[in-house]
C-alpha cells in the first residue's frame, strides 16, 4: 500500500507517460520557448531526442480504495510523493483522497522510518501538533516538514500533518480537539491513506491562527502535554499546489463520463495551474465567483441555496428534496425506484454567471457491489428559513466534466469554473 | 441536566468537579442550562430578544468564539437550552454545546466511516443533530423536540 523509493526514476516515469498529442505539442512549445533542445538547425542530421515534457498532471483513479478502507464509493485518489526536504529520500503513498473541500496534505502514519521527516517546531522549540477539523470528526497528529512532489511539480519544505503520529509523546488528542467529534485518524475511518486538500483556499486555518490561538487547531507539545498556539501562515498545513514555483494558481480535476448504471473504476486527471499551459486553459469554461466562505449559489426546484459548494471529498450530491425517497438502510442516501433525471442552476455568489446542471440520482441499494462510481446523492439536513442552505456538489458533479479550482490570490479572487 | 443560574465561578468549578467525580457531564448544554464554553475566552456578545414575529417564550444566547465561529443557544422559559447552532470557520466545542447528546453525533460518524461525508445527521425520537460543511466553513444545529416552545419552527434555527 505504501512504497518507499529513494530518488526519482524520472526517466522511467516519463517513458511510461503516454506520448499523447497534447504532450508532444507541449514538448514542442517548450523547446521553442526555451530553445534548450539542443542540436537544432542542422538540416538532414538525425534529430536529437526531445527533452521530456514537464509533467503538470497526475492520474486520478476512482476505485475501491486501499485494502484497509474496506471499500469505497465515489472517492478520487492520487499517489503523492513526500521527501525529506532537500534530499532524494522519498516515499510514494497511494490512495490519497483528492479533496477540493480542504487545504493541505495529511497522511496516515506511520510513514517509512527511513524517511524521518523533521518535526515542525513552535517558537519555543516544542513539537507542533494539529487537530485537523472535519465534519465527521478530527485527525490528530504531528506536523512535519516535507517536499511534496506531484508529477514534476514540487512544493518544497511544506508543513504536512502526520495523522496518528504523536507530536513529542502526545499520542492522544487534546480534549478540546476530541470535543469536536469522533477520531478519524485511521485509513479505515478516512477511506484513504491520506487527504490532499487542494480547495479554493491556501491554508487550513488562515489568518485566524496568526492573529491568536484558535482552539482545536495548532498546539505546542512537550511530553504528552499540548497547549494551543498561534501559527504563522507559512508554517500552517497548506494547499501544496499553491506552493509550487509554477502552475500554482489552481487545479483542474477531470473525470470521464459515468453511465447511469455506474462504473467499476474511473481514470481521470488532476492538472496543475490554470491558463499556464496548453493543457490547463480555461477555454469555454465559465467562472463562478465565490463569497468569503467559499460558497456559491444553487437554485434547485425554486429554492435558492446560497451556502453551496463543490467538494470532491463528498461522495454524493447532497441536497434536500422531500419528494425523493430516502433509502431504508442508509438514511444518508436517496433510493429512487428508478434513476431520476434532475437539474439545478448553479450561480456565482455575485449572480454574474449561471448555468443549468443536469444530473441523475440512482438508488444506492441497487448498485452492484463492484461499482465504485455512480450518480448517488442524499438529503442535506433540514431547511433554513434564513436561506443559508447548501447544495453539496460532491464527486458525481465531476463525472464527464473538467472542474477548475481557482485559488485565492487570483486577480478576481477564488472561483470555480466549468 | 439542569443547573441553576447565579452561581459564582468558584461555585461553578466546585460543582463541575463534583459532577465529574459523579461521572456526569460537566457542561450539559442542549437539554440543560446554557453553556459556559469551558472558560472565559468566549466573547459572549449579548442575549438577543426573541423577534417580535417569533413565538414568545425563548431567548437566544449568541457568542462569537475566538476563531470567529458564531454559536447560538436557544433557551426556553424554563431556562433550558432547546436548540443550539453554529456557523463559521471552525467547529466549536460540540461536546460542550451538545452535552449529553454529543455521543449520538460521534456514534453516527463512527457508524458510517469512509471518506466523503460532508455532513452528519442524527435523527432520534426526541433529538435531531445536523452537522455539515467543510474545512473553514462549518455549520450545524441541534434541537430537542420535547423542549421546543409552542409553535416554534425548527427551520428558523439560524
Amino acid at each position: 500500500m505504501k512504497r518507499l523509493h529513494t530518488g526519482f526514476a524520472n526517466a522511467s516515469r516519463r517513458a511510461a507517460a503516454t506520448a499523447s498529442w497534447p504532450a508532444l505539442w507541449l514538448t514542442l512549445a517548450l523547446c521553442l520557448a526555451v530553445a534548450s533542445c539542443g542540436g537544432g538547425g542542422g538540416g538532414g542530421s538525425t534529430p536529437t531526442p526531445p527533452v521530456a515534457a514537464f509533467i503538470n498532471t497526475v492520474p486520478v483513479t476512482v476505485d475501491s480504495g486501499p485494502p484497509a478502507a474496506g471499500g469505497a464509493l465515489n472517492v478520487p485518489y492520487v499517489s503523492v510523493t513526500v521527501c525529506r526536504p532537500g534530499t532524494s529520500v522519498c516515499q510514494t503513498i497511494d490512495h490519497v483522497l483528492v479533496d477540493t473541500g480542504s487545504y493541505g496534505l495529511r497522511l496516515v502514519a506511520p510513514l517509512d522510518s527511513t524517511l524521518a521527516l523533521p518535526a515542525v517546531t513552535s517558537a519555543s522549540g516544542a513539537a507542533v501538533g494539529e487537530c485537523g477539523q472535519f465534519v465527521d470528526g478530527y485527525t490528530w497528529g504531528a506536523v512535519a516538514q516535507a517536499d511534496i512532489k506531484l508529477g514534476d511539480e514540487v512544493a518544497s519544505a511544506q508543513s504536512v500533518q502526520l495523522i496518528g503520529q504523536a507530536p513529542a509523546s502526545a499520542t492522544a488528542a487534546p480534549s478540546d480537539c476530541a470535543n469536536i467529534g469522533s477520531n478519524m485518524g485511521s485509513v479505515a475511518a478516512l477511506g484513504a491513506n491520506g487527504i490532499l486538500g487542494i480547495g479554493l483556499f491556501k491554508q487550513d486555518c488562515g489568518i485566524a491562527c496568526v492573529n491568536g490561538t484558535v482552539g482545536a487547531t495548532y498546539y505546542a507539545c512537550v511530553g504528552s502535554s499540548c497547549s494551543s498556539i498561534s501559527m504563522p501562515l507559512a508554517q500552517q498545513v497548506s494547499n501544496p499546489v499553491a506552493a509550487f514555483p509554477i502552475d500554482n494558481n489552481g487545479v483542474v480535476l477531470a473525470l470521464p463520463p459515468v453511465a447511469t448504471g455506474g462504473a467499476v473504476s474511473l481514470a481521470g486527471t488532476l492538472t496543475f495551474g490554470i491558463g499556464t499551459r496548453t493543457n490547463n486553459a480555461l477555454g469555454s469554461a465559465t467562472r463562478y465567483a465565490v463569497n468569503a466562505n467559499g460558497f456559491f449559489t444553487t437554485v434547485y426546484r425554486g429554492t435558492t441555496m446560497n451556502a453551496s459548494f463543490i467538494d470532491s471529498g463528498s461522495n454524493g450530491l447532497f441536497f434536500n428534496d422531500a419528494s425523493l425517497t430516502v433509502c431504508s438502510d442508509s438514511a444518508d442516501f436517496y433510493c429512487p425506484a428508478s434513476p431520476l433525471a434532475l437539474s439545478a442552476t448553479t450561480m456565482s455568489a455575485d449572480g454574474s454567471a449561471s448555468a443549468n446542471i443536469a444530473f441523475s440520482i440512482v438508488s444506492v441499494d441497487n448498485l452492484p457491489a463492484n461499482i465504485t462510481a455512480a450518480f448517488v446523492g442524499g438529503p442535506n439536513g433540514s431547511a433554513h428559513s434564513s436561506g443559508n442552505n447548501a447544495f453539496d456538489w460532491g464527486l458525481p458533479f465531476f463525472f464527464g466534466r473538467s472542474v477548475f479550482v481557482g485559488f485565492e490570490g487570483n486577480p478576481s479572487g477564488p472561483f470555480w469554473a466549468y | 441536566m439542569k443547573r441553576p443560574g447565579g452561581r459564582t465561578g468558584m461555585q461553578h468549578m466546585l460543582l463541575a468537579a463534583l459532577l465529574s467525580l459523579a461521572w456526569l457531564p460537566c457542561h450539559a448544554s442542549l437539554g440543560g442550562a446554557p453553556s459556559d464554553f469551558g472558560n472565559t475566552s468566549v466573547r459572549r456578545a449579548h442575549t438577543l430578544a426573541a423577534a417580535s414575529t417569533a413565538p414568545a417564550g425563548f431567548n437566544i444566547n449568541a457568542s462569537t468564539l475566538p476563531g470567529g465561529t458564531n454559536v447560538r443557544e436557544y433557551v426556553n422559559d424554563n431556562g433550558l437550552v432547546f436548540a443550539v447552532s453554529w456557523r463559521g470557520p471552525f467547529l466549536p466545542d460540540l461536546h460542550n454545546l451538545l452535552g449529553q447528546h454529543f455521543q449520538a453525533l460521534t456514534s453516527e460518524s463512527a457508524r458510517r466511516p469512509k471518506a466523503g461525508h460532508s455532513r452528519v445527521v442524527v435523527k432520534q425520537q426526541d433529538v435531531t443533530i445536523e452537522s455539515m460543511g467543510h474545512m473553514r466553513a462549518y455549520s450545524g444545529r441541534a434541537w430537542v423536540n420535547s423542549l421546543l416552545p409552542p409553535g416554534f419552527n425548527t427551520d428558523d434555527i439560524e
